[in-house]
């Protein structure tokens, strides 16, 4: 495996602690809270508040792929007749379901709730629809109308929609758990979750700054609490430590590269399973990720003002998975503009179609509106067994020499 | 001025285009591989997007005033915004209809949205939607899919490919062309009785758009008593209300007509609903027909074929790009028959 060539966090071991400390106690210390699996975009703030355990099968996915795990696990969900061409974070999570011993960590606990929101993909819902029928486990549904309008906005009536299944999301929890959610518990965990969300945002744009403290690998493995802990003190309390660091770094002028020479756009999920090889191939230019539209995308803010059942209901269904070429395109030129780039690299990633189909329309449209160069690498975020190294980097290499 | 509006899933409310005084036909995919879709869509989406988008950057749904999506998988999403990006002076919408279709706010939110795809027809078009008019449309559209489903009672006269042809004949043409079972099968040769045809089977999939599997199920001997297609019985399996308020009428339909895998309603309804099409038609098995890169579909294979497992019928499964390979195809579906003749 190849080691990264940028610069180590200090706030490393923390992160590697939190995460660690996260699945041992999904594991093992929940202490007789009830477990749910919910997807990356769903309002886990409720969940907490409720004192529900929450654990996200995406992020055990990425980590599967980042352990070199994940082909080993869809192996076991292909010869359960699950093809290979769905995603391959919902097939080694289907893997992991009926194969728990060889699984990473020993697998998932078995979960008590599943609850899928469909603002990321069509894909977690049929996932979960395949949890339940493995587990026996009741499912929600949240149903996020995508959006199509230019100006990325959610219809009236798609708002009143989404709000009126979350009132139906906390009876549905409240039942389960026999309990009764507490307003100011979840206003607390919302402004939790906003701290940190904030805390984060202010670390992705201190990454305007030249050199970029900051490298896009550092942004995924960074942005996992956001994912899987926002809405707790820890997640907070990280984000705050990780924000002095790199304040620090970027008041000293500290490269996350050994010479910064080019920043770049990176568009789709990590390639987790070639993390530091892959992005190595950049460093070798002296190109730097210096952001990207991936870890933005929890980039939400809830504030205390008014319902919050409504600011939810708003809140998710604008994440950028929910919305139409249009919006990323705008996204996209706004980042290359505010960052200071000189190209983008979209990740075409097989496994993630709502986030792939468009890319080509997007590059093309973006370079039109921006003059920026952008090249698009086919792959799979952590299916390894499509991709090919030999190609990938002789298309680097074309990409980076246009760019001198 | 162009009459026509194309739409590629049978979720799209075609009442209210044809209230709008436009002509809904499908766009099918067809049997030509596509070239210039591949500057817009990936090598692992399916054929179904690929060639629709292919046609119509060839230029050949010039005739066309519009295409309507429905928002049901993350390719067909994604299609409806290039689509918008490559035609920007066509009339391009998507109703974005609930997946949770068991919600009890479902119904509400599908009415609204209805009328907002309403607004932007007139908006667009400059015409207006009356009540009256919807009501009409629904009922030419109700008798159209009666006497499909009248055909489709008798369709042990007609040959597999009889039955393709009338369907997708069906769903290209003005609804009003097809009022009963005559009509529908009009283009027919002699609806001759199908002498040879023993063995039953139910097709599943997401839609059939070329007459290659019906054409080796006629050679072969097979009938097709049923199926699980877009475009096939799921299209007018259930009816519209012809009382009451028109939108909502159209909205209540949508929510119980057969579930295609994008949406949900139960978790296993599919699979009920496949089970009772093999035992009420008879059938000797089943042969799930899946487009290559179709993810709803491949989803819920394992479900399904589980569920006939547990009933011990038999079942195949063709994955097809575009045009089923002939020979191969040939050669499955002939063991399959055979196994099913022996069982
Ligand atoms: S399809 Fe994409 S958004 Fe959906 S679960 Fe897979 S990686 Fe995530
Ligand atoms: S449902 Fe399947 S066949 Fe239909 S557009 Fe989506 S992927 Fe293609």
């Amino acid at each position: 495996m190849s080691e990264r060539r940028y610069k180590k966090l200090k706030t490393a071991p923390q992160l590697k602690k939190l995460l660690e400390q996260h699945y041992l106690a999904a594991k093992y210390f929940h202490l007789g809270k009830p477990i749910a699996w919910v997807t990356s975009g769903a309002p886990v703030e409720i969940v907490r508040a409720l004192d529900i355990f929450p654990v996200y099968p995406e992020n055990y996915g990425a980590l599967c792929g980042a352990r070199g795990a994940s082909a080993a696990m869809c192996q076991v969900a292909e010869a359960r007749v699950y093809s290979p061409d769905l995603c391959a974070y919902a097939r080694s999570s289907v893997g992991m379901m009926s194969d728990a011993k060889h699984a990473p960590l020993g697998g998932l606990p078995r979960p008590d709730l599943l609850i899928t929101c469909g603002n990321i993909c069509g894909t977690v819902l049929k996932w979960y629809e395949a949890a339940a029928r493995h587990y026996h486990a009741p499912l929600f549904i949240l149903d996020t109308p995508f959006i199509h309008a230019d100006d990325g906005e959610p219809t009236a009536h798609a708002i009143a929609y989404v709000a009126a299944q979350l009132e139906e999301l906390i009876a549905f929890l409240e039942k389960q758990t026999r309990r009764k959610l507490s307003k100011e518990k979840l206003l607390a965990t919302a402004m939790l979750s906003s701290e940190a969300v904030s805390l984060w945002c202010d670390v992705r744009e201190f990454c305007r700054a030249r050199p970029s403290p900051l490298n896009a690998p550092d942004l995924f493995l960074n942005m996992a609490p956001i994912v899987t802990l926002r809405g707790t003190k820890e997640c907070a309390q990280f984000y705050r430590a990780l924000k002095e660091e790199i304040a620090e770094r970027v008041a000293r002028q500290v490269s996350a590269l050994p010479e910064e020479k080019y920043r770049l756009v990176w568009d789709n999920i990590a390639i987790w399973h070639h993390l530091y090889r892959f992005y190595n191939h950049f460093v070798d230019y002296g190109a730097c990720f210096v952001t990207d539209t991936y870890t933005g995308g929890w980039a939400m803010r809830m504030n205390d003002q008014g319902d919050p059942i409504h600011a939810f209901a708003r809140t998710y269904t604008q994440v950028f998975l929910n919305q139409s070429l249009r919006v990323r395109v705008r996204d996209m030129a706004d980042l290359i503009t505010r960052f200071d780039v000189d190209g983008f690299v979209m990740h075409s990633n097989r496994s993630c179609k709502p986030y792939s189909v468009g890319q080509y329309d997007i590059r093309r449209i973006v370079t039109e509106q921006t003059g920026k160069p952008g090249l698009v690498i086919e792959a799979d975020h952590s299916d390894p067994r499509s991709y090919d190294d030999e190609t990938i980097r002789a298309r680097i290499q074309t990409f980076m020499e246009g760019l001198r | 001025m162009k009459n026509k509006i194309g739409y590629l899933c049978t979720y799209v409310p075609e009442e209210i285009i044809h209230a709008a005084g436009f002509l809904p036909v499908r766009i099918a995919p067809s049997t030509t591989p596509p070239t210039r879709a591949d500057a817009h869509l990936q090598s692992y989406t399916c054929c179904l997007a690929r060639s629709c988008l292919d046609q119509a950057l060839a230029g050949r749904l010039n005739d066309l005033a519009g295409v309507v999506f429905a928002h049901t998988c993350d390719t067909m999403q994604g299609l409806a915004d290039i689509w918008r990006e490559s035609f920007p002076n066509l009339f391009v919408e998507t109703v974005v209809g609930p997946v949770a279709l068991n919600s009890p706010h479902a119904q509400k939110y599908l009415v609204a949205e209805l009328r907002r795809f309403v607004a932007a027809l007139e908006q667009h078009f400059d015409v207006r939607v009356t009540e009256d008019a919807l009501r009409a449309s629904i009922r030419i559209y109700n008798t159209r899919r009666r006497a499909l489903a009248d055909f489709y009672a008798r369709r042990a006269e007609f040959s597999a490919v009889q039955w393709f042809n009338v369907m997708n004949k069906a769903l290209t043409t003005p609804p009003e062309a097809i009022s009963d079972r005559r009509s529908a099968t009009s283009n027919q040769q002699s609806a001759i009785e199908n002498q040879k045809s023993k063995i039953g089977v139910v097709l599943v999939g997401a839609t059939i758009d070329e007459p290659t599997l019906p054409q080796i199920l006629d050679d072969l001997g097979a009938r097709i008593v049923a199926d699980d297609f877009c475009n096939g019985a799921r299209y007018f399996d259930t009816l519209v209300a012809e009382e009451g308020d028109p939108i909502e009428a159209i909205a209540a339909r949508e929510l119980t007509r057969a579930t295609c895998p994008c949406k949900h309603r139960a978790l296993d309804d599919r699979a009920e609903r496949l089970l009772k099409l093999v035992k009420d038609n008879r059938a000797d098995g089943v042969i799930f027909y899946h487009k290559k890169f179709c993810d709803p579909h491949a989803w819920d294979y394992p479900p399904l074929a589980a569920a006939l497992d547990r009933e011990k019928i038999p079942h195949l499964l063709l994955e097809v790009e575009q045009v089923a390979p002939v020979g191969q195809t040939r050669v499955r579906v002939e063991a399959f028959l055979e196994m099913l003749s022996e069982g």
